[in-house]
């Protein structure tokens, strides 16, 4: 894992969520790096939906927060594939901590 | 949202079901599953790249050999799934359900299986004959899965052949497969993936709803699918298919589903679950793969930038360095000795032949023929590091800076190609899957300076700036690359009110880079570039040399001159006199022009004693205004010929032509009027 890098400073997480009680849904943006959760459900238009749905983006699957520097676009890994995501689409997608 | 692109079943050609000669063999897969590797494995140089009919999407047909029968083999466009999020799933099933094809080839990744079995999910609920290509088993088994193929193959219901495409391996098995299935020498009995069982008595309702309404060749089951998933052309052609109160019903179920297209994608996830678990040992959670170690470093926020700016840094260090002293070679060893043989070999022809021969047909070719080293290895350069992997995480690190345009990531890799050539780069603008931000990107590819460009204006500020060259060629392609940003930023917000698209972008793994894959990526744009640009340009320099010398046989007296004389007033304004107008001119027939149209204007035979007379004739204002407006200038004819194909209309073209004429004229003079004032 990322964190476990001796040159911390550089690659610092930023953990940009206050803690929501656990259980709570709260948007992909908010996860820290290393974070697993589940995805829940997608806010967006046909468009983005599609594609994400094609992408593995079901609900009840989990999802790894690979690199989240808590502005610009994110990294997740879902069902074994990496996705980078903009801030903009990752704050429409709701997820559940795990 | 991202606004579609005008796509409609429509112009897609009408199929009808005929008994071929040649078997149609189409390939589909996933992006990164190593598709375009298997293609050119396949067919070799036996092959033809197009367009799909109506579209700027690349079509790519051969044919190949298997126990001397020929095939024809189709490569469909990459995509995730099947459902028409974009113009390129829309061409891959209405391809499949209309041309009806003999066989589909699925190709999947072994080492992404769970993801890019979904579209073999959508694939086998299609009438045509389908089997698996299982790539990547090396990939697999360096990330530790294990892969049991006989038992994919049982729980699939299709043959499932396993290759390595990058080292031709299980090519000869995977064609052996083909050939029984399409002699019937086997059988397939394809399992099928089912809705979310709480979806089920919907897709029954719409079923009834539309059944004898569908129209040929669309699968009942299949279009009350695709409804539910929300599929806006299907819907669309439902909608004009059945009777107003039918279509009401319809559209109420839909309305109670609208949760449907997770319904219909997990149904096929948990196929595809089910499968995988009775086919692959996974590696233990936890292992750190040579993609993330990577990755740390490349996708880095801050590092991600520096280690983008060293490869683009080694990108055009590699092109220079190798491609410059190609260049000058071919120059001299090449293209002036052909000018010198058909000059002497033309001694008895009137003088108009010989001019049109040497000036303008060799000097129109010459400058392409020169410029394709410099091309060929940016190309190969370029091509390395798609194939690696690398470009998409180029991609992800610019997606910060490409936002102020409105633009995300993926416009930032065709710009990029533009240092090379501004033809390919509004090409390049095809991996963008919005309509708004593809054209955006297409206006703004003309201000990245292209090596043609950055060559004139390496010799030019030679000649005037002498020791401070580099720094005011540095300075100018800033400029430049400000310019881009500007008009970026107005035409974001003038045309699509700030609209911005989404980025959602797989990053592939890193892998060994595959020498033909990148070779034949070289050898097409190569292609490309000298059929677009070598056409348009050798066209153009016949005419513009033809414009040089009528009527009076004399550049001072002919229409050209007569033009630029025409134009001087504007020209003063950034303090031309009528040569560099013209000179300005002549480059919108080939950036190189600038300098030639000079040398004639001048009657300086060699560089040398230009950079002479320039430096006398010419105070620094006017040099550096001259400078300012050859980087601007409007794009060469044939980047312009481009434009109007890739955008679809002569209209933006000519915005595209407004907007760098009149920023180039108003920067330029500011520039002029900066630099007198402060007695320059």
């Amino acid at each position: 894992m990322v964190t476990s890098s001796p040159k911390s400073w550089l690659f610092k997480r930023n953990r940009p969520g206050r803690e929501p009680p656990s259980g709570a849904l709260l948007p992909l943006s908010e996860l820290a790096s290393g974070e697993r959760a589940t995805f829940v459900e997608l806010r967006g238009g046909r468009g983005v939906k599609g594609r994400l749905t094609a992408l593995g983006f079901t609900p009840g699957v989990a999802i790894l927060m690979v690199q989240n520097y808590g502005w610009g676009p994110l990294i997740v890994e879902v069902r074994d594939t990496r996705v980078a995501l903009g801030r903009h689409e990752a704050e429409h997608i709701l997820v559940r901590r795990s | 949202m991202s606004e579609p692109y005008p796509i409609g079943i429509a112009n897609l050609r009408e199929g009808t079901k005929l008994k071929r000669e040649i078997p149609l063999v189409a390939l589909a897969g996933q992006p990164n599953t190593g598709k375009s590797t298997l293609f050119n494995l396949l067919t070799g140089l036996n092959q033809h790249v197009g367009n799909w009919p109506g579209k700027t999407i690349e079509r790519r047909e051969g044919t190949f050999q298997h126990n001397s029968r020929s095939f024809r083999l189709i490569d469909l466009p990459g995509t995730y799934s099947l459902t028409a999020n974009s113009p390129e799933e829309l061409i891959a099933r209405e391809f499949i359900l209309r041309e009806q094809p003999d066989l589909v080839i699925a190709l999947v990744s072994a080492a992404n299986l769970e993801r890019s079995l979904y579209l073999v999910a959508e694939l086998i609920s299609l009438p045509t004959p389908l089997v698996v290509a299982l790539n990547m088993m090396d990939v697999a088994e360096l990330e530790g899965y294990r892969i049991d193929v006989e038992l994919l193959q049982a729980a699939l219901g299709v043959p499932v052949v396993p290759v390595v495409a990058t080292r031709a391996q299980g090519v000869r098995e995977l064609l052996q497969v083909v050939e029984q299935v399409l002699n019937k020498e086997r059988v397939l009995m394809p399992r099928l993936p089912e809705i979310r069982a709480d979806h089920r008595q919907a897709l029954k309702e719409i079923q009834n709803l539309i059944h004898g309404y569908i129209p040929a060749p669309y699968p009942l089951e299949w279009a009350a699918l695709k409804l539910l998933e929300g599929d806006a052309e299907l819907t669309r052609l439902v909608r004009e298919s059945l009777p107003p109160e039918r279509w009401e019903a319809v559209h109420e179920v839909l309305r109670a589903h609208d949760d449907a297209l997770m319904a219909v994608a997990s149904g096929r996830y948990e196929w595809i679950n089910r499968i995988l678990r009775a086919a692959v040992t996974r590696p233990p959670i936890g292992q750190i793969g040579l993609t993330e170690r990577i990755d740390r470093f490349a996708t880095h926020p801050i590092l991600g930038l520096v280690i983008l700016a060293l490869v683009l840094g080694g990108v055009f260090w590699v092109t220079f360095t190798l491609g410059s002293p190609l260049q000058e070679w071919l120059e001299i060893q090449v293209v002036e000795r052909l000018a010198e043989f058909a000059a002497t070999s033309l001694a008895a022809a009137p003088t108009w032949l010989q001019g049109l021969v040497v000036d303008g047909i060799i000097g129109g070719v010459g400058s392409v023929i020169t410029f394709l080293p410099i091309l060929v290895i940016f190309f190969a350069a370029f091509g390395l590091l798609e194939d690696i992997g690398y470009m998409a995480r180029a991609a992800y690190v610019m997606d910060n800076f490409m936002h102020l345009m409105g633009l995300h990531g993926k416009s930032f890799l065709p710009l990029f190609l533009g240092f090379g050539c501004n033809v390919p780069a509004v090409m390049g603008t095809r991996v963008i899957d919005s309509w708004s931000a593809r054209l955006v990107t297409i206006l703004i590819a003309p201000f990245v300076p292209c090596t043609a460009r950055m060559a004139v204006v390496a010799f030019l500020a030679g000649a005037f700036f002498e020791r401070y060259a580099t720094l005011v060629s540095w300075g100018l392609a800033l400029l430049a690359l400000s310019m881009l940003v500007v008009s970026g930023v107005l035409l974001n917000a003038l045309l699509f009110r700030g609209k911005r698209s989404a980025f959602i972008m797989e990053m592939p793994l890193y892998h060994i880079p595959n020498s033909r894959t990148i070779a034949l990526l070289v050898w097409q744009r190569t292609v490309a570039f000298v059929k677009k640009a070598g056409t348009v340009i050798l066209a153009f320099s016949v005419l513009v040399w033809v414009l040089s010398v009528l009527p009076g046989g004399e550049l001072e007296g002919s229409f050209l001159a007569r033009f630029g004389k025409l134009v001087e007033p504007v020209g003063r304004w950034m303090g031309f006199d009528w040569r560099l107008t013209v000179a300005l001119l002549t480059s919108f027939l080939a950036k190189e022009n600038a300098v030639a149209t000079l040398g004639v204007v001048f009657g300086a035979a060699e560089e040398g004693g230009l950079s002479q007379m320039l430096l006398t004739t010419y105070s620094p204002a006017v040099a550096l205004a001259f400078l300012t407006a050859t980087m601007l200038f409007i794009p060469c004819a044939a980047t312009l010929a481009v434009i109007k194909q890739e955008a679809g209309s002569w209209r933006w073209a000519l915005v595209n032509l407004a907007l760098m004429l009149a920023l180039s004229v108003s920067v330029s003079s500011l520039v002029y009027w900066l630099a007198r004032s402060w007695g320059w």
